[in-house]
């Protein structure tokens, strides 16, 4: 990986959440996921819940703090504490302040209710983030500056008096992609922006964040479990199932071409807005539910409901590598 | 397997208008639809949040919650009027006759009895004669039916035990379990993950097929629909603004909002990249809606008369209609021409 043009470079990026009571490592929610980021580009990530999609795109911004690995932003190591085969780390760990690369680094949450302070107005919310980063010279300046933003997300500027229960769902997702534009970011977690919106709803929202990017050179890393969104935002896609990342390559060629066993199943899954072609359409459909990240299948993690899984399968865990260019996978399948 | 009959309408929905009396006024949550579904036949029900095409199928089932009220309109079932039932006759017919599955299974499921207990339970509440022992069996074969493993044990499992995509084939199996004719879900699909749906869509189409029971799919998702449904009915604001064959819907849709859903939904199987179009505005405000057409205010076509006066439906093709001043404007064009109206085609 060339770190030139990497916005965001993650390495073998663990994190594990403890269980009071049970022995072992607890929930393992991200395990050795390993990706970059390049300057205004969006990576799209999906997966089912209970992936660890959401956990990944947190630890990242180190909203929870990691269990091992190293993510490296904009050529400033964040976080580096790299881990032994027996998960013990090998050297003390070296972690940043947060604070200067918080200006730099946002996210949009999935439920706009829930993440928009009730007791305080639009322009409170939008405000405070300004405030946090004294961004602001005067008082009339921070003022245009909400009412700039508000505009930028098509809202009006007098409904910065007013609190988020007086909008709708997808109103109160614009004053939250208002907020986390009000430092200027150079990186944005979308975590699930879109889907607690109505379906007539999305597609403002799904352009109006193409909009900013274009406009700010932000670079999204888009989190969602509606592949066709994902597709239609990103430019590369990362699969994730049960923490581990099986599949990341460009948006169009994984559709075409999905090399990973679980993409294939997923991609043929997705419904098609077309009754012809699902008539006709093959869908692969898995047996069973995914296991639990408590106590994951050894080796590869999706070899219980893999059609095609070997006896290697169950105890090697395969290792993710670039099989074609700028297309990654972990299965044994593809070793021959 | 108590097959059903083949042919006829099973249920005629005429005119119903449901309304909500809250503190803030009277919110018409549906305004007028009527449909008829045959025997074995599935419709899909596509509408966004608050387009009352829940409501609606609540009023199948005598549901609706105060301060919602069914104010106008008739509901025939098998030429019965349901809407005359006492309550005795609604709560026998509920579970025999039509049987309702819910976006949210846990919410339905009782958490402090065993899964063995409740399918067993709505079994005997409709069939008082059956002992228990057989209807442990016949409980257990529906299990089976519906793609559970290991049955004994399950049955003596509690609802916490199982996963979404478990539980939901659980309240299949229990919606099943006394034969319905007619299957109301409401949104079953929406709250699983996509692997887990797709499996629960294979198991209803399959499930249909045996039983030749009629759905009514309510959701939002324009997949499914054109993945399960014979027909569909797209709701705008408590309307059904289009309705006609599933193809017709998606390959001929005639409603401006019909077209602008298909248009703004990315596809996951699109070659390369498009922008969105997506449908300007907010959903109606069902306190205050619109005079006249109620998408008229983000309809990109709207005219002067679609603010004042609600089109009536226009027949654009075989079993399709549409509610639109565009369409009767066609419709009048094309017979003032003294050509045939002989369905749209464009």
């Amino acid at each position: 990986m060339s770190s030139e043009k990497n916005l965001l470079e993650v390495t073998n990026l663990r994190k594990y959440f403890p269980v009071k009571g049970v022995k072992g490592p607890g929930v393992q929610a991200v395990q050795d996921v390993s990706f970059f980021i390049r300057k205004g580009e969006t990576l799209g990530l999906v997966g089912e819940s209970g992936c660890g999609k959401t956990t990944l795109g947190r630890t990242v911004l180190r909203l929870y703090e990691p269990t091992g690995g190293k993510i490296v932003y904009d050529g400033n190591v964040l976080y580096d504490n790299p881990l032994g085969e027996d998960g013990k780390p090998l050297k003390k760990a070296v972690s940043a302040n947060m604070l200067p690369y918080r200006r730099k680094m946002q996210i949009i949450f999935q439920d706009p209710s829930a993440s928009l302070d009730p007791r305080m107005t639009v322009g409170e919310i939008i405000g405070e983030a300004i405030d946090i980063h004294n961004l602001a010279a005067s008082k009339g300046d921070r003022a245009d500056m909400i009412k700039e933003l508000l505009g930028k997300v098509g809202l009006n500027t007098e409904h910065a008096n007013r609190y988020p229960h007086e909008f709708s769902g997808g109103q109160q997702q614009r004053v939250g992609i208002a907020r986390a534009l009000a430092v200027k970011p150079e990186f944005i977690v979308c975590d699930e922006p879109i889907s607690a919106l109505d379906v007539s709803i999305q597609s403002q929202v799904v352009n109006m964040l193409e909009d900013m990017q274009q406009e700010m050179g932000l670079t999204y890393l888009f989190i969602a479990h509606d592949l066709s969104v994902v597709r239609h935002i990103s430019s590369r896609i990362g699969v994730m199932y049960l923490g581990s990342m099986v599949e990341l390559g460009e948006s169009y060629e994984l559709n075409r071409n999905p090399i990973h066993p679980y993409t294939k199943t997923l991609l043929s899954a997705v419904p098609v807005p077309d009754p012809q072609l699902s008539r006709t359409r093959q869908r692969i459909v898995l047996e069973g539910d995914i296991p639990s990240p408590m106590n994951p299948p050894s080796g590869c993690r999706f070899h219980t409901r893999c059609p095609y899984a070997m006896e290697r399968c169950s105890k090697e865990t395969p290792v993710f590598k670039e099989h074609e260019t700028g297309h990654w996978a972990a299965c044994h399948l593809l070793e021959g | 397997m108590a097959e059903g009959k083949d042919k006829g309408k099973l249920l005629e929905v005429k005119d119903l208008h449901v309304s909500f009396f809250t503190p803030a006024g009277e919110v018409k949550a549906v305004g007028g639809i009527s449909y008829d579904l045959d025997y074995g036949e599935v419709m899909g029900v596509v509408g966004e949040s608050g387009s009352g095409k829940s409501q609606e199928a609540y009023s199948i089932m005598g549901l609706l919650q105060s301060p919602g009220k069914v104010v106008g309109g008739s509901i025939t079932f098998e030429g019965q009027d349901v809407l005359k039932f006492s309550k005795e006759e609604m709560t026998s017919f509920r579970g025999s006759k039509v049987a309702m599955i819910f976006q949210n299974p846990m919410t339905c499921l009782n958490p402090v009895y065993t899964i063995g207990n409740q399918l067993v339970e709505a079994l005997r509440a409709h069939d008082k004669e059956i002992s228990r022992e057989n209807a442990e069996k016949r409980a257990m074969e529906m299990m089976e039916m519906v793609g559970i493993n290991n049955v004994e044990k399950r049955m003596k499992q509690y609802p916490h035990e199982f996963s979404g995509g478990m539980r939901q084939r659980v309240m299949i199996a229990m919606g099943l379990i006394c034969h319905p004719q007619l299957l109301i879900a409401d949104e079953p699909t929406t709250a699983l993950d996509v692997t887990i749906q797709a499996q629960i869509l294979e198991l209803m189409k399959e499930l249909q097929k045996k039983t030749k029971m009629g759905i009514i799919f309510i959701t939002h998702n324009l997949g499914v629909v054109a993945d399960i449904c014979d027909k569909v009915s797209v709701m705008y604001a408590g309307k059904i603004v289009e309705q006609g064959p599933v193809d017709d819907i998606f390959y001929k849709a005639a409603h401006p909002y019909t077209l602008g859903l298909l248009r703004s939904m990315p596809r996951v199987d699109a070659d390369s990249y498009e922008r969105l179009i997506p449908i300007e505005g907010t959903p109606v405000d069902m306190l205050n809606p619109p005079e006249g057409c109620p998408f008229a205010p983000r309809c990109e076509h709207c005219m002067k008369i679609c603010l004042k006066k609600m089109p009536p439906y226009v027949e654009v093709g075989e079993k399709h209609r549409s509610a639109c001043w565009l369409r009767v404007q066609e419709y009048l064009n094309q017979n003032s021409d003294g050509r045939e109206e002989d369905g749209d085609e464009q």
